[in-house]
């Protein structure tokens, strides 16, 4: 294994022309907690300067010292953050982003409460963006009863199987066995990992840019990396995903692989979701790093990982 | 003081009760100053006689309480859909009724583009009606090898591209997102499938959408309009309506005395509504133009599955619809319009979104009591007869989407609801019935604008493939024509002012060229339009 690269040291992006920005989905029925996660994600943004795209303005709190311009749909903050409304679309709020993408490292976007994350999250895949997961948020108080609601029941299943990561809120109010049945029943609608509220905000949405140290790093999860000795083949990638440990939330990586015209690939493995996609670098990175929810065994980490280095 | 003018007619329906018919109208100041009999007008001092609707039949101008203004933006692209549709201008366009009939359509339309750099754009293909037959980019290839051409079908919800348009705008086989099927060898074969995909095609799909706003478009509604004997449109649903360019831009085109019709612009109300703005917006009213009322959209649509549906559902366990708001929100939504003050519209496909409306409403209602709000559901498609006397009990209004019947009532007989639930559809005699203050509508651009086509579809209920959907659901043709002028303008609070022909209304008549309760029923979608009178000046159409 050797090299340890580090979940948060771990470079997010290696050229310099403009690259794809990633674009996070914030999910999750009223009353899940959206607003407050939001909220907390632009008062303390890791050193990204995000695009926050959302619903309504009167939702979030924003310091009014801190907003340098407000034209309408958009408004700007001094910490390099902005919020674009989705009053006008997706098309329409991701065309003011492009518009600033030399100046930002994240797109935030919030679904309303009865949107699909998963539909929301395609566009993600529109040029100049790639997407970096769905994160649902669920009321553990509720969620077993809403899924029964014979007007939402089925909108906010559809939510939860759409999950990347599913994000279990209000458990502040819950006593533990109320917060594992919660968290069983999320197992038997949907494979994702639960987390409970609140968790860090390089759990949300990867990974800081590089050089910037602002990272409250998730002490209590357990992070390693594998750099790879050669490229890797697809069927191994494949079955590398198929085969995660319990308790891994994520993993990330620059490898080459074989049969594939670019020199690096990015895998994101978020949620039940293997995506790669071509990286236009032109450096060799070749690593892979993950991160899993505290009491891990290092060792299933570690050696899921080397299965993308086999032996010959 | 102008003149008075006496417009004798072959008959005159004035869809109010104190004098139903009358041989003649006198107008003066833009309103009507008599109805009676020639002998009855012949005191009135100092007046010409116009014989120019001597032969029509004149009605209340026709009222079109859900349209959309992009109706008439579609025009400025090429007309692809399954039935004859006509322009504003005019034209007829005959239906295509497979792809080689869109592919003519597409080369006509491409031979006649100067700028070889200019997309082809084109809208309406629906191939629900090409059995078997799917329209991918290479038969668009036939068409041009080099222009860029976009077909958007009529949901709004796929379009197809052509490889050159795929080539410029980098659609590959390295595209990876959703909605954009491949071949077998991993080409995409030119399907582009909701908002996220359709954007792939970059300008060209812009370009669509944005000439849809255009000056031109709402010119050309006012076209339709006058062709259908509309004198007053809505645009239901407009969510830039409290902004100063869109409102000056509509008092620019509505307030010109050559535009033929009034409009009623309601607000696209969501919680980020700023309802101050909406409720300034009313200063902006004119006698043309109308601001300050409010629509709400709580579900989708039937024929796309999207409509929120009480049990059973859709047939065969297929998903339910999609909420466009929690329905827990929709109380606190509407609050702050109903305490305003402001007039409600809200759209309903589905039962169960009826239900939610009807909850919200009797709460508010509770709350903070409001008389005469004339709240509506809009669509009210699947509206039970429970909930119509819920509707009637709570002093709302019903504006159902007879056309549905026509357009997809075999569809839905076959597809989304099954015979039972498609014979209950827009059921208008019920609503009648049970005392529901009654409108429909065409929902243009997703029916053609025509108000004798709503009435027809009321009146027969009949299918394209020509079985009639609930028999006893029809209405007369007396009550249908009440629906599209007095039943509509209540709804949209102008009945005071248009909607019937009596002494003080605005002059406003649908004039057509034949007598509605003498021609067959299954004729009257099919009487000749001679045009409008809006305010007392004649509106020939085109």
């Amino acid at each position: 294994m050797g090299h340890h690269a580090g979940w948060k040291n771990f470079p997010l992006r290696l050229v310099m022309k403009q690259s794809p920005l990633p674009l996070t989905v914030i999910g999750g029925y009223l009353g899940a907690g959206k607003t407050t996660l939001i909220n907390r994600l632009l008062a303390d943004s890791q050193g990204e300067r995000l695009a926050l795209l959302i619903n309504d303005f009167g939702d979030v709190n924003i310091d009014q010292s801190l907003i340098t311009s407000h034209d309408g749909d958009t408004i700007s903050l001094t910490n390099g953050c902005i919020c674009c409304s989705l009053a006008d679309g997706f098309a329409s709020a991701l065309d003011t982003v492009k518009e600033n993408a030399h100046r930002l490292d994240r797109v935030v976007i919030e679904v309303s409460g009865v949107g699909q994350p998963a539909k929301v999250a395609l566009w993600g895949q529109s040029p100049g963006f790639y997407s970096d997961g769905v994160v649902v948020l669920v009321n553990g108080q509720s969620i077993m009863q809403r899924a029964e609601d014979p007007y939402v029941g089925e909108t906010v299943l559809a939510q939860i199987k759409g999950a990347d990561l599913l994000l279990l809120t209000h458990t502040d109010l819950m006593d533990s066995p109320q917060v594992e049945e919660a968290t069983q029943w999320l197992a038997t609608k949907h494979q994702a990992p639960v987390l409970e509220s609140p968790v860090a905000t390089a759990l949300l949405y990867g990974l800081p840019p590089q050089g910037t140290d602002s990272d409250p790093a998730p002490v209590d999860y357990l992070t390693a990396s594998v750099v790879l000795n050669k490229t890797v083949d697809k069927s191994i990638l494949d079955l590398w995903a198929k085969t995660r440990p319990t308790g891994v939330i994520r993993a990330k990586g620059l490898v080459k692989i074989s049969d594939r015209a670019e020199n690096q690939t990015d895998v994101q493995l978020f949620g039940p979701n293997l995506v790669l996609r071509p990286h236009p670098s032109d450096q060799t990175l070749n690593t892979v790093v993950a991160i899993a929810r505290p009491g891990t065994p290092r060792a299933a980490l570690i050696k899921w990982l080397n299965q993308l280095n086999p032996a010959n | 003081m102008s003149k008075t003018v006496i417009y004798p007619a072959a008959a005159i329906y004035t869809m109010d009760q104190s004098r139903p018919t009358a041989q003649a109208v006198a107008v003066r100041d833009g309103r009507f100053l008599a109805i009676g009999s020639l002998d009855e007008l012949s005191v009135l001092d100092d007046y010409t006689v116009d014989n120019t609707f001597a032969t029509h039949t004149l009605l209340p101008g026709f009222v079109e309480a859900h349209s959309h203004s992009y109706a008439g933006g579609l025009w400025m692209h090429t007309y692809c859909g399954f039935f004859d549709q006509t322009d504003p201008q005019g034209k007829t366009w005959a239906g295509c009724k497979n792809i080689e009939d869109v592919l003519n359509r597409l080369r006509q339309a491409e031979a006649v583009l100067l700028d070889p750099n200019e997309p082809l754009l084109a809208w309406g293909v629906d191939p629900i009606y090409f059995e078997g037959e799917h329209l991918a980019g290479s038969h668009l290839d036939q068409v041009s090898a080099h222009r860029e051409i976009l077909v958007m079908h009529a949901s709004l919800h796929i379009a197809t591209v052509n490889n050159a348009l795929m080539t410029a705008q980098g659609i590959t086989p390295d595209t990876t997102m959703e909605g954009v099927p491949k071949d077998g060898a991993g080409w995409p074969i030119g399907e582009l499938q909701e908002p996220a995909a359709m954007s792939l095609a970059g300008k060209p799909f812009r370009s669509f959408w944005g000439r849809l706003r255009a000056e031109h478009a709402i010119q050309g509604l006012g076209q339709l309009a006058n062709q259908a004997g509309i004198t007053t449109l809505t645009d239901l649903g407009n969510p830039t309506s409290t902004d100063p360019a869109t409102i000056a831009q509509w008092q620019k085109i509505v307030n010109d005395s050559q535009f033929p019709a009034r409009v009623s612009i309601f607000n696209m109300g969501n919680p980020a509504t700023d309802l101050q703005a909406v409720t300034a917006t009313r200063q902006k009213s004119s006698d043309k133009l109308r601001f300050g009322h409010v629509k709400v959209v709580l579900d989708g649509s039937i024929q796309g599955y999207t409509a929120r549906l009480n049990w059973p559902g859709y047939l065969n366990d297929r998903p339910n619809g999609l909420w466009l708001v929690p329905p827990e929100q929709v109380t606190d939504l509407l609050r702050p319009f109903h305490e305003a003050g402001l007039l409600i519209h809200a759209h309903c496909n589905g039962d169960q979104a009826v239900d939610v409306f009807l909850d919200s409403v009797q709460e508010l209602l509770t709350e903070t009591p409001r008389f005469d709000h004339r709240y509506t559901v809009q669509h009210s498609q699947l509206t039970t007869p429970a909930q119509y006397k819920r509707i009637k009990s709570l002093g709302m209004c019903a504006n159902i989407f007879s056309n549905h019947t026509w357009y997809w009532g075999d569809q839905h007989v076959t597809s989304t609801v099954g015979p039972d639930r498609a014979a209950r559809m827009n059921s208008a005699r019920t609503a009648l019935d049970l005392g529901v203050p009654l409108s429909m509508h065409c929902d243009a651009p997703v029916t053609p604008l025509g108000s004798l086509h709503v009435a027809w579809s009321a009146v027969n209920r009949v299918t394209s493939s020509g079985q009639t959907l609930g028999p006893k659901e029809r209405i007369t043709v007396y009550e249908a024509l009440q629906a599209i002028t007095i039943g509509a303008a209540y709804q949209l609070k102008m009945d005071h002012e248009i909607g019937s022909i009596a002494p003080g209304k605005f002059a406003d008549l649908a004039v057509l060229k034949a007598d509605p309760f003498l021609e067959d029923p299954m004729e009257l979608r099919n009487i000749g339009v001679w045009g409008t009178m809006l305010g007392g000046k004649t509106f020939p159409s085109a």
